[in-house]
């Protein structure tokens, strides 16, 4: 059952704001079973959400724009049944909250109308299916992992500790006998185990991944080829050869020039994004070769039609097109582009130092560290000229497509501490929306974001409006450290109503569950791999 | 480990040294750990005077008896001063300058949302880590004002005191350090004259002690080396002889204790900038203001108190819980699983499957040592001990490939500790004789939220650090299971806790040109 990630955002009519959050704070009313304060243990409304992940509610407070109600839901299976049971158990909460939003301007405008007049008792469901967003990008930290299996296999390991106490029983046993023991032992409580595992990504998913990410990939690099193709088709070789070395050479000059950090910007070595080009050098090659290979016949195929030649001449043809293409894409086209994103760089301003508003800070802090998980939430505008908003729009398409495809063990450089996290753009793509469900504190999860994962956070947030000073899309940003600190914090709203179905487990013991789990479920295992299994335990 | 040390500091965490202008303004108790000076009276001062007494003149008047010691050399006797943010509101500094304090020590230790976080009170209750009755002493620090005109404060689900109170105001902390305790009684008495015509009082007062042992190791009163793993600073325009790069496994930006300078974050720290009214402060880089931080630092306060005999018992207890003989071992019981709770065997040496690591210099246990290739699966140095949840190198990682980045990582929550013992040594670690002793932890840190605070809450109080599950630290944690890896199967035990917070805050550790600036106040 695959794991989805939804949000939904709606503008909030600024005199009822107090209302709204009284009324996601009364959600958390009478259904907690925590600690006295602590933001929430909800076994009622996991019961009856019973595929939810995790569910969060807030509303965004900015002085830039009117309060916007957010509700950001992680669950497994199709959302028709999720929206239902989430309506079954607060519709009438919900109905309220949309009262307290302001009346959508398009079609849904008639059904809000409906739901949310005096009197109403016409189920929400359907006008929040109508505004569900799909995320831009998103990143699950055990993935392939439903929330059953989940529950089920912090069961199983519980109970394997249990049964193996202060581990004195299993002094004079192998690993194997040890597995074996407590896989007798435990079967009639987990009959599944007699059960092989399901994979956790099917290998039809991984293959759709990887050739979602080529297509991207190729589409993006096949429409830089077309300059140079043309300038083939219009010029002979001699010239052509002239002007794209005197344009490269020009390129180059100015890239050269502008490509190091300014002064008091460098935080890393300089040079990041080019010096892992040349170590990935023979991955740039086979991607430049399976481009001309998949090209070719298109291009080929354009010369036929359009240029009435014979298909020998056209694969002659569009070669020689191709060719030219890939060495103004390598000699001019990308500089170029790093060259413009370098201007806009230099002259873009970031916020050192953006103000909190106390009120909202001392709420955040508050509502935080109460268990081994937390949640954030925020919105940031994104920069207005069109350049970086194509950055943010295609950077973070790729970023997605590359992390579904390339990270299957929850790895986000080198930390693991993110369970669900998304990124939506709302407002026509003005502001960008990203909510996440991590584990520890709010300040250990931003240090590992300047500390192993800096690169792929500036690349995706580089484009917001005061985000620290970035280099080359990649380098330094967030690796200010205190400066994107202050950013994030100044982006962020207190998160009202916020519930996980595994509050106690990080993703970490979610994994370490899971190994657990599958060695019970062999049947036999080498001494080598029980041995393994056992350092589990 | 293979035969080699990981690395050749060019300097050590005993003999770096911070260059000119930086060690003439710098405290000594930031760049030494006054091994010369083995005793120290550490007085905790309240101040209470009248509105005819300026705030800087007690300041002036320790000039004159105790001068706060730079960090340029070798002196005897040495003093150390800290001050907290109550501390510094009193003597007169502007709102204006505070705000350009950190969070953290504008909102002092036992701040409610801060006592969560390092786990000293959760909701209504203290924590098991903390003494019956609450901490003796803090700055008592008033809880940050916030102007709620919007009234969503009072929609916060926390019904808990928002204000601790402690019996003990502690506005600053002036530590003495000298050779002998004799000396150090007769120079902390006048101290306490002068400072009372100041209206300063001593309000707490503990004579602390490195005590080395004939090893020439300072041990803690559970036995255990103590102060052995310190990071090496680096930064090659301010401190002498540093390398072209940061030490391997235990380099650190030097701005990561010392403010004013570039950080583990890559940024410089600024302070509290004051204008120019005074001779004594200089910022060559900003000819317009003075900032107030530059060479100093902020200094972590704890005072835990340790039960010996309740340590070591439980520890015996444990042992014979799990079928271990020490007598067969000729070691006293407990010693095995104390071991284990310290991540290091009595000799200070860190534990690795089947023994210990191995030494260099055969004077010193190693503090070059990593735990990824070594005891991967903490089949040595458990994965949950004290020690490595301290510092845990790049045992973080679960990759080859991560080794680095982790290590790095980790690095950049160190900090230096100058901690000292009190109360007098126990004779027999098995019987409880109902003296009061234990630990002033000080630590020195320039960011006390990535800093102390990460390494509290994230790997010391997590009951999920690493893949543990329900788990804290087994010295200092509230008390709870312990994971010993062993094979074929780890062994688990209970552990109680026997060390207690008796009272805490953070200090401003400021500059020798600072100080001046303040005693003009």
């Amino acid at each position: 059952m695959r794991l989805r990630t939804r949000s939904i955002a709606l503008e909030v009519r600024p005199s009822h704001k107090a209302k709204l959050v009284g009324i996601l704070v009364n959600l958390r009313g009478g259904r907690s079973r925590g600690r006295e304060g602590e933001p929430g243990y909800y076994p009622d409304v996991l019961a009856r959400l019973p595929t939810c992940h995790f569910l969060s509610l807030c509303v965004f407070e900015s002085a830039d724009y009117d309060p916007t109600l957010v509700i950001e839901a992680n669950y497994d299976g199709d959302s028709g049944p999720f929206w239902a049971c989430l309506q079954h158990l607060v519709g009438d909460e919900l109905r309220e909250a949309l009262r307290c939003c302001k009346r959508p301007l398009d079609h849904s405008g008639k059904l809000y109308d409906s739901i949310t007049e005096p009197g109403s008792r016409r189920d929400p469901a359907p006008f929040l299916e109508c505004h569900v967003m799909r995320p831009k990008a998103f990143f699950h930290g055990n993935r392939g992992m439903p929330r059953d299996r989940i529950l089920a296999e912090a069961s199983l390991a519980n109970a394997v500790q249990d049964r193996l106490g202060n581990g004195e029983a299993g002094r004079d046993k192998t690993a194997e006998e040890l597995r074996e023991g407590l896989r007798t032992e435990l079967m009639p409580k987990f009959p599944w185990l007699a059960e092989k595992p399901k994979p956790r990504i099917p290998l039809g998913e991984t293959a759709l991944d990887w050739l979602k990410l080529a297509a991207a990939l190729f589409l993006f690099l096949h429409l830089c080829l077309v300059p140079g193709a043309v300038i083939a088709g219009l010029i002979g070789d001699g010239k052509h050869a002239l002007l794209l070395g005197a344009a490269s050479v020009a390129m180059w000059a100015v890239f050269n020039k502008f490509r190091k950090p300014l002064e008091g910007v460098s935080t890393t070595r300089p040079g990041l994004l080019l010096s892992r080009l040349v170590s990935n050098a023979h991955i740039v090659l086979a991607v430049l070769a399976a481009l001309f290979l998949f090209s070719w016949p298109i291009v080929a195929a354009g010369n036929v039609l359009a240029l009435d030649l014979e298909w020998s001449a056209a694969w002659k043809n569009s070669a020689r097109q191709l060719g030219w293409g890939i060495g103004w894409l390598m000699l001019f086209i990308l500089p170029g582009l790093l060259v413009w994103m370098r201007y806009l760089e230099r002259h873009d301003s970031s916020q050192e130092a953006p103000q909190t508003d106390p009120v909202m800070l001392r709420q955040m802090v508050e509502l935080e560290d109460w268990i081994p998980q937390n949640h954030m939430a925020s919105v940031v505008s994104l920069r207005p000229n069109i350049p970086r908003r194509l950055v943010a729009y295609v950077g973070t398409l790729l970023i997605h497509l590359a992390l579904r495809a390339a990270v299957r063990d929850g790895y986000l450089g080198s930390m693991r501490t993110i369970h669900c996290a998304h990124w939506a753009f709302i407002n026509n793509g003005s502001r960008m929306l990203f909510l996440s469900n991590f584990d520890l504190s709010w300040e250990a999860y931003f240090d590992d974001f300047i500390e192993k994962a800096h690169e792929g956070v500036t690349a995706i947030w580089g484009g917001s409006v005061g985000f620290p000073p970035t280099t080359m899309l990649i380098e330094d940003g967030a690796a200010h450290g205190r400066a994107f600190k202050r950013w994030a914090r100044h982006s962020m709203s207190p998160t009202r109503f916020w519930v996980s179905a595994y509050p106690d487990l990080t993703v970490d013991q979610i994994e370490r569950n899971n190994r657990i789990a599958n060695g019970l479920c062999a049947r036999r295992l080498s001494p080598k791999a029980a041995n393994a299994w056992a350092g589990d335990l | 480990m293979g035969g080699r040390p990981v690395s050749y500091p060019a300097t050590s965490a005993d003999s770096w040294k911070l260059a000119e202008p930086h060690a003439s303004q710098a405290q000594g108790m930031i760049v030494s750990g006054y091994n010369h000076l083995p005793v120290s009276q550490t007085l905790f001062l309240e101040f209470d005077w009248d509105s005819s007494t300026s705030g800087g003149a007690w300041l002036k008047a320790l000039e004159g008896i105790a001068p706060v010691t730079a960090a340029d050399g070798k002196k005897d006797p040495s003093v150390g001063l800290g001050i907290t943010a109550t501390g510094l509101i009193k003597m007169g500094v502007e709102e204006s300058v505070m705000a350009g304090f950190s969070a953290p020590f504008l909102e002092g230790m036992f701040q409610v949302d801060r006592m969560r976080r390092l786990n000293d009170r959760v909701g209504t209750e203290w924590s098991s880590c903390v003494r019956e009755g609450g901490p003796l002493w803090s700055a008592n620090t008033p809880p940050p004002q916030v102007h709620d005109t919007s009234g969503l404060m009072s929609t916060l689900p926390r019904r808990d005191d928002t204000s601790i109170t402690t019996p003990i105001t502690v506005d600053a902390m002036l530590i003495l350090f000298c050779k002998d305790s004799r000396e150090g009684r007769t120079w902390s008495d006048r101290v306490t004259e002068v400072l009372a015509r100041c209206g300063v009082k001593v309000v707490r007062h503990r004579e602390t002690n490195l005590e080395f042992d004939k090893h020439d190791m300072v041990r803690e009163h559970f036995g255990f080396g103590d102060g052995l793993s310190q990071p090496i600073p680096w930064d090659p325009k301010a401190i002498e002889g540093a390398g072209r790069a940061p030490d391997h496994v235990n380099g650190i930006a030097l701005g990561d204790i010392l403010l004013g300078h570039v950080d583990g974050h890559h940024e410089t720290t600024v302070g509290p900038m004051v204008t120019r009214g005074s001779t004594h402060l200089d910022d060559p880089d900003d000819p317009d203001n003075l900032d107030l931080g530059l060479n100093g630092s902020y200094l972590v306060v704890r005072e835990l108190w340790q039960d010996v005999a309740g340590f070591w018992n439980n520890a015996a207890e444990v042992e014979r819980e799990l079928g271990l003989d020490s007598e067969a071992r000729k070691e006293r019981p407990g010693t095995w699983v104390a071991e284990r709770i310290i991540g290091r065997a009595m000799s200070g040496d860190v534990l690795r499957p089947g023994g210990v690591a191995d030494r260099y210099d055969p004077k010193a246990p190693a503090n070059d040592f990593l735990f990824f290739d070594d005891d991967f699966r903490g089949l040595g140095c458990p994965l949950g001990s004290h020690m490595r949840r301290g510092n845990p190198r790049d045992g973080l990682a679960t990759k080859a490939s991560q080794k680095d980045s982790l290590l790095a990582s980790s690095n950049r929550h160190r900090f230096l500790r100058r901690g000292r013992k009190f109360g007098p040594r126990i004779a027999d670690p098995m019987v409880d004789d109902g003296a009061e002793r234990g630990l002033i932890f000080l630590i020195v840190n320039a960011d006390i939220e990535r800093q102390f605070e990460f390494v509290q809450q994230v790997w010391m109080m997590s009951p999920s650090f690493g893949t543990l599950f329900d788990e804290t630290d087994p010295l200092i944690g509230p008390g709870s299971r312990f994971t010993i890896g062993a094979e074929p199967v780890r062994r688990r035990a209970d552990i109680a806790n026997f060390t207690k917070l008796a009272g805490g805050e953070y200090f401003f550790l400021p500059s020798l040109p600072a100080i001046k600036w303040l005693s003009e106040l």
